[in-house]
């Protein structure tokens, strides 16, 4: 199997196995093979499944000979953080206390993908416990540093630092994540791959490690936007098992999205000024690319909340409490980053008061949005300010020394947006120093199909998603 | 086994040495643990404090079931 078919979107690999220039079979072996034997170079490798994997594709190659066709992602296999069980085998949510974890049930995003054909080849790293606590090291996890495919010293981001690492390595097709406040954007932008985060509600969290019942979200990392719209297809829908659950399911129809020509897009000019400077001809060039697209661009004010203590205050009450036993049991000190721990404990002391505030500018934070969203169709930011951080470095190492910009621009977009609930997608629009540069788009709930539609066009006049690592 | 005395002597260092390296790691890092703890604690208290300067009319309601 030639390594072009390591890095093809979804399409094409769906044409290729029905023309049978390959089987499900071939296919998943040759990926769980190249999973298990580069995985451990990027550390995105939490638990092998290569075996139990072509016992499946077996069976779907069966129904590809019969042609009983089960959409665009039958006998494509495809990694999942390890934060969803997978039955009878270890989910460690990345952390050592949770290393021998055992559940008896699969989450349901990834019974949904084995109804449609497609072989869970393996688990994939993360963040321990998806940055419970807040973080400040690379080293945070179970398996070591998430390594960037793109440059080793270099960090591939969190939480979902496998899926991102490996769909940008070509490890996996596709991949599922999951972000809180950032943790598809986050490594999607700085590995070079298209990360969806849907909807709040959209994708059942059934199965999913919770980290915060009211901002957890699963979605996909893929090669393609497209190719996340044909995951989120598969795995959304309604589910009486999550109660967050918005009972809504999602078809990928980008087509009957706004035309370009019509759509206006909220966009800060002081972001540019905002990022590091090895990353504004990147980001300018986006911005034009839009342009020439044809969508009209709108300068808008994210509206000022104080964005940090409201996702703290919320993330932190719901995971002290979720984490409860952990932090009380005392096995919160075996976290590879002691500041997380210290973190979780502190973060069991907010006062109800005080997460119950919060969740009440949350409700006027969706107001606000609601009236963004009457004049403009979509925003779009940087994914991040600057480029992947050395994992020799701390996390919260402070930036360099700069005269801010006037106006904070869309900087908290990422938190600004999850705590509403809305969907976005980050894809790559460039490189800064060798690196990745991701752009995102965030649009009104339910409206995937319209950041897909303006993702896509991106894609098609632009060859950023298409670049390979040197694996 | 027979142990000369200055074998004894060396010996007696070495331990003594991976002691006191241990000692001064596990309070280097207890050091350390408690400044994540004083800072963690600090967060929270802040947190609340900016939280408790935003004006929220009586009339909102927290965003319980939390909905997109």
């Amino acid at each position: 199997m030639t390594d072009e078919v390591f890095f093809a979107p979804i399409p094409d690999l769906n044409t290729r196995l029905k023309k049978r220039e390959f089987s499900s079979v071939e296919l998943t072996k040759a990926v769980g093979e190249r999973l298990e034997k580069l995985g451990p170079r990027f550390n995105a490798l939490a638990l092998p499944l290569t075996k139990i994997a072509v016992e499946r594709a077996k069976d779907v190659d069966k129904e590809l000979k019969r042609e009983r066709y089960r959409g665009p992602l039958q006998g494509i296999p495809f990694g999942a953080k390890d934060l969803l069980s997978f039955a009878g085998h270890p989910t460690t949510w990345g952390a050592k206390p949770f290393e021998t974890q055992v559940f008896d049930e699969n989450a349901t995003v990834l019974d949904k993908l084995d109804d449609v054909g497609s072989p869970l080849v393996g688990k994939l790293a993360m963040v321990e416990l998806a940055g419970g606590g807040g973080y400040r090291i690379a080293g945070a996890s179970l398996t070591g540093p998430g390594l960037n495919p793109w440059d080793l010293a270099r960090w591939s981001g969190g939480s979902s630092s496998g899926p991102a690492a490996a769909v940008a390595a070509g490890l996996v097709p596709f991949a599922l994540g999951s972000e809180t406040s950032g943790s598809i954007v986050t490594p999607a932008a700085f590995c070079g791959v298209t990360g969806l985060r849907p909807t709040y509600g959209l994708v059942s969290r059934h199965g999913a490690m919770p980290l915060s019942w009211t901002l957890d979200k699963i979605g996909p990392i893929c090669h393609t936007a497209e190719d996340c719209g044909q995951v989120l297809q598969v795995i959304s829908g309604g589910d009486s098992n999550d109660p967050g659950s918005a009972g809504k399911s999602y078809y990928y129809a980008p087509q009957f999205a706004r035309k370009l020509s019509e759509t206006k897009i909220g966009f800060a000019a002081s972001d540019v000024e905002w990022a590091d400077p090895e990353l504004r001809p990147a980001l300018d060039a986006a911005m034009k690319t839009l342009r020439d697209m044809g969508v009209n661009l709108v300068e808008t004010k994210l509206p000022d909340y104080p964005w940090g203590a409201l996702i703290s205050t919320i993330i932190g009450a719901e995971e002290a409490s979720v984490f409860e036993s952990l932090i009380s049991s005392g096995k919160v000190d075996q976290l590879a980053d002691p500041s997380q721990a210290e973190g979780l404990k502190a973060n069991a002391a907010i006062p109800a008061t005080q997460y119950l505030k919060a969740m009440r500018v949350r409700t006027l934070v969706q107001r606000s949005f609601r009236e963004i969203f009457e004049n403009v169709d979509l925003l779009v930011a940087p994914s991040r300010y600057g480029i992947a951080p050395k994992v020799s470095e701390p996390l919260d190492s402070p930036g360099p020394q700069r005269t801010p910009p006037p106006t904070p621009g869309m900087r908290n977009l990422i938190a600004a947006s999850n705590l509403a609930g809305l969907p976005a997608i980050s894809f790559p629009c460039g490189f800064a120093s060798g690196l990745p540069v991701g752009l995102q788009l965030v649009a009104p709930a339910f409206r995937e199909n319209s950041l897909l539609a303006v993702a896509i066009a991106f894609q098609n006049r632009t060859d950023w998603h298409k670049r390979r690592p040197p694996v | 086994m027979k142990l000369t005395r200055r074998q004894l002597v060396v010996a007696a260092a070495v331990s003594n040495a991976v002691a006191a390296t241990a000692f001064a790691q596990t309070s280097a890092s207890a050091s350390a643990n408690s400044e994540f703890a004083k800072a963690a604690r600090e967060g929270v208290q802040r947190n609340g404090e900016t939280l408790a300067k935003f004006a929220v009319p009586v009339s909102v309601e927290p965003a319980f079931q939390f909905k997109a």
